[in-house]
């Protein structure tokens, strides 16, 4: 194939001159650095993790997706520490009332104040 | 995938602290029980004199009960002490014992009425509910008080 090519070459004299004067410009392209790094954070954010779903289903716009995902999980983190105070508060009044009032019959029944001292 | 395990994780430790410290904060207050029942059954100044009373009324009763529980208490390990378990000693003792037991019950189930009484009906009722499971031989098949 080499062979060939230097043979037409040698040949073809007006072929040579324009091989030898072709220059390829390509179009100026200032933002082509932006444009690479951009299409990486795209294929890094690739649609198929379950929090870009979830954000291209709400409609949450791809420049603030990185956002979305923060603060979704620190909704997510509030509303487990609001729940687990909740549930705190709640089981803390239901055996609270139970206690007090166990407490309270022990002073008033003569078995229970007793009951250290025999049977 | 490892990310979202660890997020659940820590998903549930917030959950399971905020749990905690709620409980513990709460259990470390500790109540009077008069400003508990006051509160509780959203006693009025006037109920809660009258509750006042009741209970200043019963302490003879439940003091004279007491005696009389560890007179025959006391009978009882005298005899269990001297080997006595089968005389007719014992068995007086011993049915003495469930005379006072049942007299004590009636007594102090009768000053939780007289309490609840004295409270607007839906708390009487709610205050019977909650005390009278806590009374010491109370035959729960029967829920007496409770109307």
């Amino acid at each position: 194939m080499r062979g060939v090519s230097r043979d037409m070459m040698d040949h073809d004299p007006n072929l040579s001159r324009v091989l030898k004067s072709w220059r390829h410009e390509p179009p100026p392209a200032p933002r082509f650095n932006a444009e690479v790094w951009a299409r990486i954070e795209a294929a890094r954010e690739a649609p198929w993790t379950a929090a870009a779903f979830i954000a291209r289903t709400l409609g949450i716009p791809a420049q603030h997706f990185r956002w979305a995902l923060p603060l979704g999980a620190t909704l997510a983190l509030a509303f487990a520490a609001l729940l687990g105070a909740g549930a705190g508060a709640l089981h803390t009044s239901l055996t609270e009332n139970d206690r007090i009032a166990a407490a309270y019959v022990q002073t008033i029944d003569p078995l229970q104040m007793t009951a250290g001292h025999h049977h | 995938m490892k990310r979202l395990a660890f997020f659940l994780l820590l998903v549930v430790a917030v959950a399971a602290t905020a749990y905690g410290v709620t409980y513990y904060l709460n259990t470390r207050q500790t109540e009077d029980q008069w400003t508990w029942l006051r509160r509780e059954f959203h006693l009025s100044a006037v109920q809660f004199a009258r509750i006042q009373a009741l209970h200043a009324a019963y302490q003879p009763v439940c003091a004279s009960h007491c005696s009389r529980i560890m007179a025959v208490q006391q009978r009882m390990a005298g005899l269990e002490q001297a080997g006595a378990k089968g005389s007719p000693d014992y068995a007086a003792a011993l049915q003495e014992w469930d005379a006072v037991k049942h007299e004590c019950n009636e007594a102090t189930l009768q000053h939780l009425n007289r309490v609840a009484a004295e409270m607007n009906p839906d708390e009487g009722r709610r205050y019977l509910a909650l005390m009278v499971p806590h009374l010491t031989q109370f035959d729960h098949r029967e829920p007496r008080g409770v109307k």
